[in-house]
Parts: C-alpha cells; sequence; structure tokens
C-alpha cells in the first residue's frame, strides 16, 4: 500500500545521485554554454544597445527611450510601414500555406498510380536553397523583353503582361514561392493523417456521411494538434522573411513594400550609419508583437487542442 | 603506444605553430574590390602585373558582389579590426567612411607627384580639404542602341556629338517608333496596346542615383550646385525633369518599369539590346562586356534644355588602420594610374581619369581607338565640351548618405506612377533640405 502523505521531493539526495546529476551537468554543459555566449548574451547586449544610441565607428551614449520613441511617433521613421508590411505577408501567407499544405496532403493520402512520385514532386523544391529559388522565379518573372518566360506565355495567349517585380504583383510572387516550397508542411501533414483511425471513417460511411463529415468528424481532430504546430512554425517563419525580398531588391523596393523586418533591421544595423541601437531597438519591439502574437495563438489553442473520448465527454457534461 | 600517437600529435601542432611565426617575410596587402566578370579578369592580371614587378609584395585581393554588400562588409571587418589595406569605396559612402575615422588622408602622394594631378570631378576631398580618394576612372551615363533595329525601322542612329543630341521630342518619338505590340504595331500607331509590348523602345538599367539625377540637371535644375552651397533638388526643372524619366514608362509607354533600386545585372547591356530593347541607358562600364558585339553602339543621351550627362566612378581608398602604410600607398599609385591599366582603360570598363589621356593624341591612340561604335565620339564629346559633365553629388556633398536614404523612402511611388514627382518631392524634400543645411 503506499504511502499517499509521503511527499516526493524534495527530500535530501542520496550520495550516488549528487554524481549523475553532476555528470549529466557536463555532459550538458557545452550546450548550455553556447545557449549562453551565443543566444542570452547577444539578447541582452542588444536590450542594452537599444536604449543608446550606437555609432559605427564605436562608442554609445546613453538616451534612454528616444530610440522607441523614434520608432514609433516619429514620421520619418519606416518602423510601422515594414510592420504592416510583414505581418500583411505573414497573415496571408500562413492562411495560404495551412490551406494549400492541407488540402495537397489530403489529396496525396489516397491511393492513385504515380502517387509516390507526386509526393517527391512536391516535396522538391523544398530542399533546395531559397536564394537559388529566388533567382530562379526572378527570372521567370521578369519583363518580357528581358526573356521573362511567364509573361511571354501571356503575351502569347493575347492576355495583357503583368509586372510582378516592380508593382503591388510583387506579393502574388511571394506567395507563389512560398507555396511552391512548402513541401516539408505536405510531409509533416502526410505523416498525421496516417494517425487517423480507419475504424471510425469506416464508420461514418456505414452511418451514410461523405467526405466532407469525415473530414469534420474524423480526420480533422485528429490532426489537430500538428496543425496549430504547423501554424505557430509558419507564423514563425513567415515573420522572419528576408532571402526572396534580398533577392530581389535589396532596398525594400518597390515603393518599400518588401522592406520586412528583418530586411530593415539588417539594413539599420550594417549598411547605415550610427543606426545599431535604432536597429536593436527594432528588434526587441518586434520581439514583443511576436509574443502577443503567439499568446493570442496559443490562447485559441484550447480550441484546437486533440479532441478523444474523456475530452470529449467533460465538454459535454458527463 | 597510445601515448607515442599523442605525443607525436602534439609535436606536429607545435611545427606547424611555429612554422607560420616563421612565414617569410612577404608584405601581403589585402585589397577589397567589386567587378563584373570582365573587369575581375583585367584586375586580377593587374595585381599580377604589380607583384611581378615588386618582388616580395603579394596582393590578395578579393573580390564582392556590386550590389551593396559593401558596406555590411566593411562594417563588420571594423568590428573585428580587420579593415583591408586598400579597397574600392562606394562614391555615396566615402564620406560617411571619412567621417568614422577609418580613411587615410592622400593629400602627401598628390602634393610629392607620387600621384599626378586627377580630374577635378573624381578627386574626393573630406570636409576638412584633404584628399581621401581618387576616382579609379571617370565613368559616364551613356545611351547604348541596337543598329539592327534601327536599321530595321529605317531611323538614323542617335547622335554620339552633343552639340547633334535629340530634343526630348525627337527621342520620345524615336523611341515610340521603336516600341512595338504583339500585333505589331508600334507606339505612335492607334490600337497600339501598352499592356501588350513585345520590344520597348527604351530601358534602364536601374533608376537609382545618377541613373536618374542626369535628367534633373538636363532640364535646368539639378540635386546640389558644382560649388556645393546652391540646393537645387527641389526646384520645379527638377521636378519637371524627373517627371518626364516617370512619363516614358507611365504616360509614353516606351520603357519597362524602373526602380531606385539596386541593379544585379551587370552585362545587362549586352542581354538587353539583343533581346527585346531598342535603347538602354547604363554607364560607360558596360562597354567591356559589349566588345564582340558589332551590333551595338553608343550615344550621348537627350537634351532637355541642355545635354548633360552624370559621371560616377568608385573611388579607391586607403585605410589608415593598414599595418604596411607606404606599400599601401605605393600600391594605391599603381591602380590609379591610367597607364598601368590600360587594358582595363582599353576594354571601356574605365576611362582615364586624367585630363591630359583626353585631349593628348599620343595618350588617345592608347586607349581610344577600339571602343565600340559610337563611343569614341560620345565620350571626347562630352569631355571636351564645357559643362556637359554634371558631377554626381555624392563626391562633395557631406551629407548626400543621409539625403540619399530620406529620398529612397519616397521616391519609388512616383517612379511607379502612383503619384506625381512633385507630390513625392513634398514629402521628403523639406526633411533633406533640412539635412543639406545642417552640414
Amino acid at each position: 500500500m503506499p504511502n499517499l502523505w509521503k511527499k516526493p521531493w524534495p527530500r535530501r539526495p542520496m550520495r550516488g545521485e549528487v554524481k549523475e546529476a553532476l555528470a549529466g551537468y557536463a555532459f550538458a554543459s557545452p550546450a548550455i554554454l553556447g545557449v549562453i555566449i551565443l543566444t542570452l548574451y547577444p539578447m541582452l547586449a542588444s536590450l542594452y544597445y537599444s536604449f543608446n544610441r550606437v555609432f559605427s565607428k564605436g562608442g554609445m551614449e546613453w538616451v534612454g527611450l528616444d530610440n522607441y520613441k523614434y520608432l514609433l511617433t516619429n514620421p520619418a521613421s519606416e518602423f510601422p510601414k515594414a510592420v504592416g508590411v510583414t505581418l500583411f505577408y505573414t497573415a496571408v501567407n500562413v492562411v495560404l500555406v495551412i490551406l494549400f499544405c492541407l488540402i495537397v496532403a489530403l489529396m496525396l493520402n489516397r491511393r492513385f498510380i504515380g502517387r509516390d512520385f507526386l509526393r517527391g514532386v512536391f516535396f522538391l523544391p523544398s530542399v533546395m536553397p531559397v536564394l537559388s529559388v529566388a533567382i530562379l522565379w526572378k527570372m521567370l518573372l521578369q519583363n518580357q523583353a528581358k526573356g521573362g518566360l511567364i509573361n511571354w506565355w501571356l503575351i502569347t495567349s493575347g492576355l495583357s503582361t503583368i509586372d510582378f517585380l516592380n508593382t503591388g504583383y510583387i506579393f502574388v510572387t511571394l506567395f507563389t514561392m512560398s507555396l511552391w516550397t512548402c513541401g516539408g508542411t505536405v510531409v509533416v501533414l502526410l505523416a498525421t493523417l496516417q494517425d487517423v483511425p480507419l475504424d471510425q471513417l469506416e464508420a461514418v460511411s456505414i452511418d451514410g456521411g461523405n467526405a466532407w463529415h469525415k473530414f469534420a468528424k474524423v480526420t480533422y481532430p485528429t490532426i489537430k494538434p500538428v496543425l496549430f504546430f504547423q501554424l505557430i512554425m509558419c507564423v514563425m517563419t513567415s515573420v522572419q522573411v528576408y532571402t526572396q525580398s534580398v533577392a530581389f531588391s535589396r532596398n525594400g523596393a518597390p515603393n518599400r513594400l518588401t522592406y520586412f523586418i528583418n530586411v530593415m533591421i539588417y539594413d539599420h544595423a550594417f549598411i547605415q550609419a550610427d543606426m545599431r541601437g535604432i536597429a536593436s531597438a527594432e528588434a526587441w519591439l518586434v520581439f514583443l508583437i511576436i509574443l502577443a502574437i503567439t499568446g493570442i495563438l496559443f490562447h485559441f489553442q484550447g480550441s484546437l487542442q486533440r479532441e478523444d473520448r474523456k475530452t470529449r465527454a467533460r465538454r459535454c457534461g458527463r | 603506444m597510445k601515448k607515442f600517437v599523442a605525443l607525436f600529435l602534439s609535436l606536429l601542432m607545435v611545427v606547424g605553430a611555429t612554422s607560420i611565426a616563421f612565414a617569410d617575410d612577404t608584405i601581403t596587402l589585402n585589397f577589397l574590390y567589386w567587378a563584373d566578370d570582365a573587369q575581375k579578369q583585367l584586375l586580377t592580371e593587374a595585381c599580377e602585373a604589380y607583384e611581378e614587378a615588386n618582388p616580395g609584395i603579394k596582393i590578395n585581393a578579393q573580390a564582392l558582389p556590386a550590389d551593396g554588400t559593401f558596406d555590411s562588409y566593411i562594417q563588420t571587418r571594423m568590428e573585428s579590426g580587420e579593415l583591408p589595406d586598400v579597397s574600392y569605396m562606394g562614391e555615396s559612402d566615402i564620406q560617411k567612411y571619412d567621417q568614422m575615422g577609418i580613411l587615410a588622408d592622400i593629400s602627401d602622394m598628390l602634393e610629392s607627384g607620387a600621384i599626378p594631378e586627377k580630374l577635378s570631378a573624381v578627386t574626393i576631398h573630406n570636409a576638412d580639404g584633404k584628399v581621401i580618394g581618387v576616382g579609379l576612372s571617370n565613368q559616364l551615363v551613356v545611351l547604348y542602341y541596337s543598329k539592327d533595329k534601327f536599321d530595321e525601322a529605317g531611323i538614323d542612329y542617335p547622335p554620339s556629338n552633343v552639340e547633334d543630341a535629340w530634343d526630348w521630342d525627337t527621342f520620345v518619338d524615336v523611341a515610340k517608333q521603336l516600341t512595338v505590340d504583339i500585333n505589331g504595331k508600334n507606339a505612335t500607331e492607334e490600337g497600339f496596346d501598352p499592356t501588350k509590348i513585345v520590344d520597348y523602345g527604351l530601358g534602364f538599367n536601374c533608376l537609382r542615383e545618377f541613373h536618374q539625377f542626369w535628367a534633373l540637371y538636363a532640364n535646368g535644375g539639378g540635386v546640389v550646385s558644382a560649388d556645393g552651397t546652391e540646393f537645387l533638388w527641389d526646384s520645379e526643372a527638377s521636378i519637371e525633369g524627373l517627371q518626364k524619366i516617370a512619363d516614358l514608362m507611365h504616360v509614353d509607354y516606351v520603357a519597362p518599369q524602373a526602380l531606385y533600386n539596386w541593379a544585379s545585372d551587370i552585362g545587362c547591356v549586352r542581354d538587353a539590346i539583343n533581346g527585346g530593347f531598342a535603347m538602354f541607358t547604363n554607364g560607360s562600364w558596360d562597354m567591356a562586356n559589349i566588345t564582340a558585339e558589332d551590333n551595338i553602339g553608343v550615344a550621348v543621351l537627350p537634351k532637355m534644355e541642355t545635354a548633360v550627362t552624370m559621371n560616377c566612378g568608385a573611388p579607391m581608398v586607403v585605410y589608415n588602420t593598414s599595418k604596411h602604410l607606404e606599400e599601401a600607398k605605393a600600391f594605391y599609385a599603381y591602380m590609379v594610374d591610367p597607364a598601368k591599366n590600360l587594358p582595363l582603360i582599353q576594354s571601356g570598363a574605365w576611362l582615364p581619369n586624367q585630363a591630359d589621356w583626353y585631349t593628348d593624341e599620343d595618350l588617345l591612340a592608347l586607349w581610344a581607338d577600339d571602343l565600340p561604335y559610337g563611343a569614341k565620339e560620345t565620350i571626347l564629346s562630352y569631355s571636351n565640351t564645357e559643362g556637359s559633365i554634371a558631377q554626381w553629388p555624392a563626391y562633395y556633398v557631406m551629407a548626400y548618405s543621409d539625403m540619399s536614404t530620406v529620398y529612397e523612402r519616397e521616391i519609388d511611388a512616383a517612379l511607379m506612377g502612383n503619384e506625381t514627382v512633385a507630390e513625392a518631392f513634398s514629402k521628403c524634400m523639406p526633411e533633406i533640405k533640412s539635412l543639406f543645411e545642417a552640414e
């Protein structure tokens, strides 16, 4: 009969346990040191920089909250537009990618000839380096007089040409590139779909349900947690978009529409003079914004928790 | 056995370390530059020739792409204390880096005659009047054109002479005749569809800085007056000049959209002219990439009020953090001497940075005879006609870098046709003017 009143921790550790714990810490110490030196220290240093005016030739001058005030209130600051553009890209990109990958995964889950080949076809673009992909798409989408094949196809089909790189259509370019390279997400969703209980699917079709019922009542509740995880990952990577913007134009052209947060921070930290303090302040403001977004998403995670008999019973009050 | 292996390996490490310490006393100079393929080849040969002539000196030449990576590279090097000895520098960056205190003063070389007097247009002074760099070359914005397309259309080639430069209406009319849509109609004809253009009459490499500033000066305006005192950028003439360029894209439909961004296609003239463009503006450095093309000619830019082009030409600088300052300066004097870099000048990649090379017959014969069709006439016409080359303000306006950053924020809207140039200027000119007046 176990002693239900005995508290498990804390208690005096036995001699062998101390040695084991020390050995554990020793083995983990390179990783711990790595995190402290390469991640924690730079983060705290940049927090300190954000309250200073940092000169490119060296030296700092304490300015308190001036950098933050400049970013948020000064009309010359590009922070609001950069954040707006990044959040727009993130919002649309996440919705498109998750929907597209879900539909593709569902379709690739069926049995048909050539299914494995198609799975490879969808996955292959995601292993290509982003920069090469961006350059290839740029060559495809550029002006027809420079040899852009997509515009050639449009023009010979009797349609009007579209300037994909120098107008607002750059977002079409960016989203197309993003969808083309989301094979990784498709693979993860495909793996999760194998978990869906086949007997429940059968039960739904016996009861007279169609494909939509199968998806809504069986498939979706099973894959909810993974879908949420992919959502968070997609938000994280979308907010950090950088390579595509730089491949197309280093300065966020057209009209700063591709001047995303990372591009702006890099520009201010390493290309402009004396703006490192402002770049650090931008980075910390972005951190707070992403924290808020993640908090909101996790709040809604409750509605995405995996439903099984126990939680459903609790929900229905039994 | 294990102990023997451990001892042997540690001895090997020690020997390796000491062999580095006893390295031979060749002086290695780190030289940083940017170049397209043609220039890279020629520069490597120039460095090798210097090494042969100067045993004991080794040049470690490193090429970066010419698209803005330079800034981040230098700033990271500044942090780690490993700046190169000699490097190219962007014209719009040199004052910025001089204010950071890392550039060496080379006035002594000019005074002693180690470097002969260079064109004033490419001699750069800092705020104290010291010379901090001279342009390796003097490059100009010129008009490239396809002889075949002009022959087919039965139009005379653009003039290579400043006196005969086309006025703006003639230029736009010619460009329209050469802009053709998928139905075979050109831009002067009824039923022309600007959304289905197959061949353009004109193209721009990009519309960044000097690629568009020439239009402001040509219309009687400018950026800053040549003596650096008067702010011309917000004048009516400047606004009108730039509006004419924007209209080429959105009203006349003779050119595709170009923006105030970094051009990533060096060597683009050859591809453009052989592709779908009849005319193309770019810097004179692209002449090096068209030497094998009989079809491409070089002409002067069209005029508005006057026929004007703008110069550019990256200066070379010596860093005062160099451990071998004397040797670095000697290499510097070698690189900026046109006579030592003849292959680069003969190819057209560089234009000489000394006045006598444009007037002295013997010197001209050294470089000007193998240039593309019309190039020699164009270059000499610009160089020897008073007032036809406007100096890029980056050379002499201290606040240029900051002014350009503010301009960059707002100007794309005007170039895209979303706003008029006047509206875009009204958003940024007050701030730019205050930056200029603060200096």
